[in-house]
């Protein structure tokens, strides 16, 4: 039988033909955020020589292009960052002159014309739902597998809470990240004998041996954006993209807390500073220190005496996992498959959305280094078993080629 | 702040200079509200020669054409000018069609003496208006009231260094709505001092029924005897929203089990849902109401127990003015005039450092635990505003630095 879980199995014992698994993957963009950078580690995880049938289709591009470029057959970017295409433009002036139809033909038609020379596929995964609308320029018989990483709000923001039954009906696998995330897709039209869980993954190594925690320079150059003065401190950190969504604005009520209590404990993120409506207001004291997104976070992170996620809506935060690589105690508001994640004395998380009880955990954490160890320890043990990528890979291909129906 | 004696102006209307406001929009929020009351004003006054031109339609329309003739701009001309600038932009020519394309939109706006944008954000509009004829020999005097701070400042002014400089020099006085508007504009924005006058912002003073007080009440409270928390802004981050619904979930166990209103924003909308859901993962579905935007704020805020303003960066938000006006306690945090507001009466215990959630729950749950001081802080602010804040005390500076 093949080893290659892309190939056609040989029939009666035979390998009549290899012919390999066409996999096309969409995904919304290529950031160093969560659903790019799972994608990045399955991918990374696949054999070599499976990985040249399988077509990345970005919506966006980003940081991770040449990474995702270097593990899988192709990497196509539909639209710029930087500025809207013609296509695009063109698009939007007629959605909004009344001729959606139109609007969305002139925009499928670009795309379509940007895949044009891509083998044509025997799958397609939608890796993540933001990813949705590259569904519309395959054929409609093309086997379609959607990995839901979203929860209600962003999940409404993907795909439009009108389509998503007919989006769940589409697709003839539904992975999810977590439990709260499969039971959203069962209550939007998804049926439970399609879904298939697939949670987030981390290599459970990647914390051991000398250059784990990268070059001591690169935690320099990072605690140099902020006070020199503040390395040797305490540090609560968390990570990710700021907003509503990961709750940045909750880190200045956690920090003035800590200061009220007397504690010399700083707190910051790593991820970059607000921007928009949430920008931290010019001219004012701000508490937290805000640390550039960068390649290896952990380099930072890792110094951490407790890692927390102050999320509003957060399915399977990756960083929870590596945090559990890297032996962190961690505190966490309680959303999607993170009080699972941190039961069992693995972490602390809050009953509910409260920011009182938040700053209680992290105080109770940092008045007690042998329970922040013992916790970094459980949790350790819990994604080395559960969450590492050897784990989860293999069965996120086999879903794969279950979908394709081969 | 002083304000400037505008008599001689006031009593020779023939003598007033034509002028034409150019504002953002329509909508029921904090410039142009008060910009209403100040045509309203000036109508009283018997001041003519206004005209108010509108970006965009809004709520407020129909009160704005009964104070002054008012016209909104031909939306499909200016989403056009911005479609045609993003085709451009995404061929990799900007070219100066979208300025030409709207100027045309301003055709049938009539020449005036004064054109004042009402926002920073009709700014573009208001020099379009004064500069779209070349050949006139003396352009009209533009004058800008800005009622935003740096978020939004960065926001609505031009991304290009050298446009966004051009601009804000074109403009010949600038009104800022409070003293953290015109350090803005001085320390950040690099706006010579002398050019910018503190006008700050005014209400009319409101006067809501018993009738319809008690009506809010009984939707607020939800017939119980619990006190009221409110805050009253558009769904937007700036406004803080979440952190009203991180702020009544602290305060949850508060003996006297406060119910929260949020009154503003718009049923369905992003900030809506996102509202709703912090509500229910916060456990507070019995204890926050959410109201979308509404005329009759002023019933509102006069039935609330105490006003709060989570907002992270707000020039001087009229609902706080408005509550002080109704004698209500106010807690914000330290943004704009709110601070300048409490520490005038004396209480600025009751400012908290932006984003402190923990800290506006103590000095929320010490006004609910102590209805006496709740009431001398609501009368000390009455006090205050009814003697600083009110149209007929400001608007005579505003028209004077319009019309000087």
């Amino acid at each position: 039988m093949s080893d290659n879980p892309l190939s056609a199995n040989p029939v009666n014992g035979v390998e009549q033909h290899r012919q390999e698994l066409v996999v096309w993957i969409a995904v919304h963009d290529l950031s160093r955020t969560g659903v790019p950078v799972l994608l990045t580690r399955l991918l990374g995880a696949t054999p070599i020589e499976q990985r040249h049938s399988i077509h990345l289709i970005a919506i966006f591009g980003g940081p991770l292009f040449s990474e995702l470029t270097s593990l899988c057959a192709s990497v196509t970017v539909l639209e710029p960052t930087d500025r809207r295409s013609l296509s695009s433009a063109a698009s939007i002036g007629l959605i909004a002159a009344g001729m959606g139809r139109a609007g969305n033909l002139v925009r499928h038609a670009a795309w379509r014309a940007k895949l044009l020379r891509r083998p044509q596929p025997d799958l397609l995964v939608v890796h993540g739902a933001g990813a949705w609308p590259v569904s519309e320029v395959v054929s409609g018989k093309l086997p379609v597998a959607l990995h839901v990483h979203e929860l209600e709000i962003a999940l409404d923001r993907s795909i439009p809470a009108q389509y998503q039954a007919a989006a769940f009906e589409r697709a003839q696998t539904v992975m999810a990240v977590s439990d709260p995330v499969a039971q959203l897709a069962i209550r939007r039209g998804a049926q439970p004998n399609k879904i298939l869980m697939m949670p987030g993954c981390v290599d459970s190594n990647v914390a051991d041996g000398p250059a784990a925690a990268g070059p001591a320079a690169g935690l320099d150059a990072a605690l140099d954006e902020g006070p020199l003065s503040l390395q040797g401190a305490q540090w609560v950190l968390g990570a990710g993209a700021p907003g509503w969504r990961k709750g940045t604005d909750r880190l200045a009520a956690v920090a003035h807390e800590l200061l009220r209590s007397g504690s010399s404990t700083k707190v910051g993120w790593v991820g970059g500073q607000p921007s928009g409506q949430d920008a931290t207001a010019l001219g004012r004291t701000d508490p937290v220190t805000w640390f550039a997104a960068q390649a290896n976070p952990w380099a930072l992170l890792s110094k951490a005496q407790v890692f927390i996620l102050p999320s509003r809506e957060d399915p399977m935060p990756l960083v929870a996992l590596e945090a559990g690589v890297w032996r962190r105690a961690v505190v966490a508001m309680p959303t999607g498959g993170v009080p699972a994640l941190l039961g069992g004395g693995r972490g602390m998380f809050c009953q509910t959305q409260n920011v009182g009880e938040f700053v209680d955990l992290i105080q109770q954490v940092l008045a007690s280094p042998d329970l922040a160890e013992e916790m970094g320890e459980r949790l350790h043990e819990y994604v080395r078993t559960h969450h590492d990528v050897a784990v989860i890979a293999p069965l996120w291909l086999q879903a794969l080629v279950q979908t394709a129906g081969r | 702040m002083p304000h400037l004696l505008t008599d001689s102006l006031l009593k020779l209307p023939s003598a007033s200079p034509t002028v034409t406001f150019v504002g953002h929009d329509a909508s029921r929020t904090g410039a142009p509200v008060m910009l209403l009351s100040f045509l309203r004003w000036l109508q009283q006054q018997d001041v003519a020669g206004t005209q108010l031109v509108l970006l965009s339609g809004g709520q407020l329309y129909e009160e704005y054409c009964k104070v002054a003739p008012t016209q909104v701009l031909p939306a499909g001309l200016f989403r056009s000018s911005e479609y045609l600038s993003a085709l451009t932009s995404a061929l990799g020519h900007r070219i100066t069609a979208p300025a030409r394309l709207q100027a045309l939109g301003l055709r049938g706006v009539p020449d005036s003496q004064v054109v004042v944008a009402n926002t920073l954000a009709s700014l573009s509009t208001a020099h379009l208006l004064v500069y779209r004829d070349a050949r006139a020999l003396r352009p009209a005097r533009l004058v800008c009231h800005v009622h935003e701070l740096d978020g939004v400042a960065e926001r609505v002014l031009p991304a290009s260094p050298v446009v966004r400089r051009n601009l804000l020099d074109s403009v010949d006085r600038f009104a800022a709505a409070s003293k953290s508007v015109a350090t803005m504009l001085t320390d950040r924005l690099n706006i010579d001092p002398r050019r910018v006058s503190v006008i700050e912002e005014f209400i009319e003073p409101p006067s809501p029924s018993s009738r319809s007080v008690e009506a809010a009440r009984d939707q607020m409270s939800g017939g119980s005897l619990r006190p009221v928390i409110l805050s009253v802004g558009a769904l937007s981050h700036r406004k803080g929203p979440e952190r009203f619904v991180d702020l009544l979930a602290t305060l949850k166990s508060h003996p006297s089990r406060p119910r929260g209103v949020w009154l503003g924003g718009r049923l369905g909308s992003s900030g809506w849902l996102e509202m709703q859901h912090d509500i229910t993962q916060s456990g507070l579905a019995d204890s926050v109401l959410m109201l979308p935007s509404r005329e009759c704020s002023a019933s509102y805020i006069a039935a609330a127990d105490v006003v709060v303003s989570t907002a992270i960066e707000d020039p001087f938000p009229l609902s706080i003015l408005e509550a002080a006006a109704a004698r209500k306690a106010v807690v914000g945090f330290e943004s704009g005039g709110v601070v300048d507001m409490l520490s005038e009466v004396g209480h600025s215990e009751l400012v908290l450092p932006i984003g402190d959630t923990l800290a506006m729950s103590a000095a929320v749950a010490g006004l609910l635990s102590n209805p006496a001081a709740r009431d001398a802080v609501g009368n000390k602010l009455g006090d205050w505003v009814m003697a600083t804040h009110l149209v007929e005390q400001i608007a005579p500076a505003l028209w004077q630095l319009v019309t000087q």
